[in-house]
């Protein structure tokens, strides 16, 4: 077995020609880096402008004056909606992204781990077929359904109703089924056979000892779910108009002010700033734990 | 002796039904799912297709979409064409992402920050990078004014609002935005190669073009012809984030954009033509996407 010096010696020992190579990929990778920071920064930077002056000065302009008051302004500006009754607060905005996030996710992340469990623990009837049939719809190139999910949504009483968020969510379908089977696989039947020994249900052994073991690929999927569905503004957008996030309704926001140019853009730029701390935070303390656990078609467990 | 057996085998019989009636209750919720969402909207997809005003249509519905394929100007076409563009962007970050990931696996100086920092645009709202790259491309934008700088007399063109510039512009966002693509999947098998391959490489005086592309790329094969396979699933899903930008205006169109109008505010005599074109496109892709998994299947898997 390799020890962690020697790992990291042969990642990082490099030769005269090697250190030009990775030189040359260090310098294009830093200006990749900076032409994000950089934008980002004077983005930043402009949310303290006024809106006449950031009409008036260009991006790399500092403010005159810098106006703290915009960040809490965007709380009252950023209002999304056609009239009083369909109108949603920038914190409503920002409630129904939470809620909306935190049900798909987990229902998202649970889903394969159930189909996963029961494809490598159970021997039932009916498997060799329901394992067939989800490898063959994996890869079956289905286009043009849009138009009938839109109708079923209507005729089910789905669209505009907060049940949508949970009734849709249980996809089974996912590659990652297979990634939670083959991390179940791989654990021991020692606890599983030791708890039937104790009387304890099959519901109990699940849910009590198994899901437990393979937790870090559970909350692996789950960040990289939440990160996602926080920014999804096309399902909001598509089929729950009344519930809108903070992605659709900051998108519904821009283009509404876009062709009048009448927007407070410094305001508007501190609610897509403010929108994006979440997930930032997010991925700044779980960035590990996702790269060290993901890796396609087996997950450390 | 016998009566043991058959009792051993009733009790086998019998535990696998309770076994089987468990994990049915178990992944009931996804059951449904698969048979409502996906099996009974594919199917009832497919009978749209032939409708029109809730009755059978034979096949008018193709004709109307070949008449809009064959007129001046077609949306269709240029959503084809601008599909397969932004199908190019993607096999070039494909391939881009093969030599990234490489240089991340091989740590080069300071790759948590820029893996952190290039996963950034992946992260937050696609609204934040567009309204920036608007912003930054626009007449008196950003980038205008620093070629104002060497060039007075530079007139920038509004790129997003002319049909010969907007679609390759947002090709250039896709290719700045989406540097991480596949990565995580990339880093995840890289790191499960045992090292001792590279050690021996390196004692035989191994540079690094050979050791990533005569070494790591075979021993990788099994997950980027995977994703290969996936990329070829959905190459009529690809696509820029045309909504954000011009709304399909320009003709900046592409098949799945073209797909999110007819079914976006729109009403059944819309869905039906979605429905219809499904159905030509799934025909088209279906021989595509078997030969392509036919050839995958040839390639012999490395175990390590």
């Amino acid at each position: 077995m390799f020890g962690r010096e020697k790992e990291q010696n042969i990642l990082t020992q490099r030769d005269g020609a090697e250190k030009v190579i990775f030189g040359i990929v260090f310098t294009i990778i830093s200006i990749q880096i900076l032409t994000i920071l950089i934008p980002l920064g004077f983005m930043l930077m402009n949310t303290f402008k006024g809106r006449m002056e950031f009409n008036v000065t260009n991006l790399w302009t500092p403010p005159k004056n810098w106006l703290f008051k915009n960040w809490g302004e965007s709380f009252k500006y950023l209002v999304v909606g056609d009239s009083k009754a369909t109108e949603v607060s920038f914190i409503g905005m920002v409630w129904n992204s939470l809620w909306q996030t935190c049900v798909r996710a987990t229902i998202l992340s649970l889903t394969p781990m159930l189909v996963g469990y029961v494809y490598a623990r159970y021997d039932f009837y009916g498997k060799k077929a329901v394992m067939a049939v989800h490898l063959f719809t994996m890869t079956l190139p289905l286009f043009g359904s849009g138009g009938a999910y839109m109708k079923f949504i209507h005729d089910v009483g789905l669209f505009d109703s907060p049940l949508y968020f949970i009734l849709t969510s249980w996809n089974g379908r996912s590659p990652s089924v297979f990634i939670y089977s083959a991390a179940f696989t791989g654990l021991s039947h020692a606890y599983k056979e030791a708890a039937e020994l104790d009387g304890a249900s099959r519901l109990r052994i699940f849910f009590s000892i198994e899901a437990r073991m393979v937790a870090p690929i559970f909350w692996t999927f789950f960040i990289n779910n939440t990160l996602g569905l926080w920014n999804d503004y096309l399902n909001v957008l598509l089929y729950q108009p009344s519930f809108t996030n903070l992605s659709t309704g900051l998108y519904l926001f821009g283009s509404k002010f876009e062709k009048s140019g009448n927007m407070h853009t410094p305001i508007y730029w501190c609610g897509l700033i403010i929108g994006s701390i979440p997930p930032l935070v997010l991925f700044g303390f779980s960035s590990d734990l996702i790269f060290k656990n993901m890796a396609l078609g087996g997950l450390k467990g | 002796m016998e009566t043991m057996v058959t009792k051993k085998r009733t009790m086998g019989q019998a535990k696998k039904l309770k076994d089987t009636i468990f994990v049915y209750c178990l992944i009931a919720l996804p059951l449904i799912e698969f048979f409502t969402i996906y099996v009974y909207v594919n199917i009832d997809s497919f009978f749209l297709a032939f409708q029109r005003g809730g009755k059978f249509a034979g096949l008018e519905n193709f004709k109307m979409l070949w008449d809009e394929i064959r007129a001046d100007n077609s949306t269709i076409l240029v959503a084809i064409k601008n599909t397969f563009i932004y199908f190019g962007a993607d096999l070039i970050l494909f391939v881009w992402s093969i030599f990234l990931s490489y240089f991340f696996y091989k740590k080069i100086l300071g790759y948590k920050f820029f893996r952190f920092v290039l996963y950034i645009p992946a992260i937050i709202s696609p609204v934040v990078f567009v309204v920036l790259f608007k912003n930054l491309t626009s007449v008196n934008g950003a980038i205008a004014l620093i070629i104002k700088n060497f060039n007075p007399d530079f007139r920038m063109p509004n790129l997003l609002a002319r049909s010969e510039t907007a679609t390759w512009t947002m090709v250039v966002y896709v290719l700045w935005m989406g540097w991480t693509k596949n990565m995580l999947y990339l880093g995840g098998s890289l790191a499960r190669i045992p090292l001792e391959v590279l050690e021996s490489a390196r004692l035989d005086g191994v540079g690094p073009w050979v050791e990533l592309t005569k070494i790591l790329v075979p021993l990788l094969l099994p997950t980027l012809s995977t994703l290969l396979l996936l990329d070829v699933v959905g190459i009529l899903s690809s696509s820029g984030p045309i909504l954000l930008f011009t709304k399909g205006d320009y003709n900046t169109t592409t098949i799945s954009y073209w797909m999110f109008t007819l079914v976006y505010n729109t009403g059944d005599d819309q869905y039906v033509k979605a429905s219809a074109a499904g159905v030509c496109l799934t025909l088209i892709m279906f021989p595509v996407v078997y030969t392509m998994r036919w050839l995958i299947g040839k390639i012999d898997s490395i175990e390590y």
